[in-house]
């Protein structure tokens, strides 16, 4: 532990690789990104292999997930958004599985806890939700922008809030992610400094460790279905403005 | 015969009872989880409301030479805009918990 | 933070962009479609299993109806039959019972006319030898020879009354 706890959000390049001068290795983060794309494969392929009319345990877990993703989609973004929900599945199934992978102990390197992964996702999503507004409304999606009932004095104030508040979207829906994952792992490694640290009388940082290893374990899955909520709800104001 | 009978309406009763199970009811359109999900925004809507408008401030005042009128400006935008969007959650997690309340009440008297 | 070293975006993105594109086009094109296909059997089974329980619950119901009408039909049938001998066997009895009680009361008249028969002759015995009897003991007393026609006077007033007051 001589590096220090943020020492573990480093990138190490596994092979190097350039395209056309620009340095596109594969490093661990790219290995873990591969491993949760392996694993959501493999839960999902060895789930559904039977794809029996009464579930096993495991084809449960699978259709719970789809389930969970596909009722949030309908509560939040209605019938219409019917047509983005492998995108929304995709999206929560991968982000679970990369902060799932990232709290392995001694191995797991959170490709979610780095800004630019979570922001290229928030971004994808955000302009794409954008574009999805503007194709379906036209020039009627800037209504987006007028808040309603508001006195007409303060309206270009206003839109200009909303305005910046709506370019907020990547932003919080990337920083959360983000500062979760590396609040959790950097709490995780100091605590497991201690534990180090303290030989014999590491046993009480332990069992804190456990504890945290625990709320960790939540915090993944509740942050994998707050960007995927929040992609719905952003979807929603998209189709159906307000 | 009041065996059979008894056998006969219960029956009937399981029946009615799994076709209405059939019918997937009006789910209310946040539920607990969602509103939970929906207070964890809050400090980051904040923060990046404040950080947005930094960063359009300072990219307009160094485009239009205005230093540092717009910065400033446009951090007190951003921060009216985290205001707003911590004020949409919240009244999303009230309106989640009315529903909630509404139809707890309901199934009560029903 | 090594996270803001721009020498690590770009190689991230790419692979980002690579592989979820990857994982998108698993799950749009064969883990959904598999997965809905499953949930909708299910949800299609379902629906026809409770048909059918449906369908059956109401053969049942029509069984059942069909079973309480046929029983109903059933007991009144036995109840007008249980009516109709009662009534047959309440006739009979009363005929018989009429016929008997009329030969009883035939039979009774005729005895009752041979007892009257009897004693009338019986009295008109008893009368005769009153008659002579008087006569005979009025002579062995007085003496006097009484015509039988004067004492036959008395002795028959006084059966007359014995008459009256037998068949009275």
């Amino acid at each position: 532990m001589v590096e220090g706890p943020l020492a573990q959000f480093e990138i190490t390049t596994l092979i190097p690789i350039t395209i056309g001068g620009h340095d596109v290795s594969f490093t661990n983060s790219s290995l873990f990104m591969a491993l949760a794309v392996l694993g959501v494969m493999f839960f999902m392929v060895a789930g559904m292999r039977k794809g029996s009319l009464v579930p096993g345990r495991w084809q449960l877990c699978v259709e719970v997930c789809y389930e969970f993703v596909a009722n949030m989609l309908h509560d939040a973004a209605g019938r219409d958004a019917r047509k983005y929900f492998p995108f929304i599945f995709t999206l929560f199934m991968f982000i679970l599985f990369a902060n799932l992978l990232g709290l392995v102990p001694f191995v797991g390197f959170a490709f979610t806890s780095h800004i630019i992964v979570t922001f290229a996702m928030a971004i994808f999503v955000f302009v794409g939700v954008t574009l999805i507004g503007l194709a379906k409304h036209g020039f009627k999606f800037f209504n987006l922008f007028i808040p309603k009932g508001a006195p007409k004095a303060l309206l270009p104030l206003l839109v200009v809030i909303e305005i910046v508040s709506y370019l907020t979207r990547p932003i919080s829906l990337s920083v959360r992610l983000f500062a979760n994952m590396v609040a959790g792992h950097t709490m995780l490694e100091v605590f497991g400094g201690f534990v180090v640290a303290l030989g014999v009388f590491g046993v009480a940082p332990f069992a804190f460790i456990v504890v945290l290893i625990s709320l960790e374990l939540l915090v993944a899955v509740l942050q994998a279905y707050v960007f995927a909520i929040l992609t719905c709800l952003y979807l929603n104001d998209a189709l159906n403005l307000h | 015969m009041s065996m059979e009978k008894s056998s006969l309406e219960d029956l009937s009763a399981r029946v009615k009872k799994a076709r209405k199970n059939m019918v997937p009811e009006d789910r209310p359109a946040l539920n607990d989880t969602q509103a939970y999900g929906m207070a964890m925004r809050l400090v980051a809507e904040l923060l990046s409301g404040l950080f947005v408008g930094f960063v359009i401030g300072w990219f307009l005042d160094k485009w239009l030479g205005t230093k540092p009128w717009l910065l400033i400006t446009f951090i007190f935008l951003g921060l009216c805009a985290g205001i707003f969007n911590v004020m949409r959650a919240a009244k999303q997690i009230e309106a989640a918990a009315a529903r909630k309340r509404r139809q707890k009440t309901e199934g009560n008297e029903g | 933070m090594p996270q803001f070293d721009p020498a690590v975006f770009l190689p991230q993105i790419f692979w980002l962009v690579i592989l979820f594109g990857l994982i998108y086009l698993f799950i749009a094109h064969s883990a959904a479609p598999k997965i809905t296909r499953v949930l909708e059997r299910r949800q299609d089974r379902i629906a026809s299993d409770l048909e059918e329980a449906e369908r059956m619950q109401t053969t049942a119901e029509q069984v059942r109806t069909d079973y309480d009408l046929a029983m109903k039909a059933a007991r009144a049938t036995a109840a007008s039959m249980v009516a109709q001998k009662r009534n047959a066997i309440k006739a009979e009895m009363e005929t018989e019972y009429n016929q008997l009680s009329g030969e009883l009361a035939a039979e009774a008249a005729l005895a009752e006319q041979k007892i009257i028969v009897a004693r009338d002759k019986a009295l008109d015995d008893i009368r005769a030898v009153s008659v002579d009897v008087c006569q005979d003991i009025i002579q062995t007393v007085s003496g006097l020879d009484l015509d039988e026609k004067i004492i036959s006077v008395s002795v028959n007033s006084r059966f007359d009354m014995m008459k009256e007051t037998a068949n009275g």
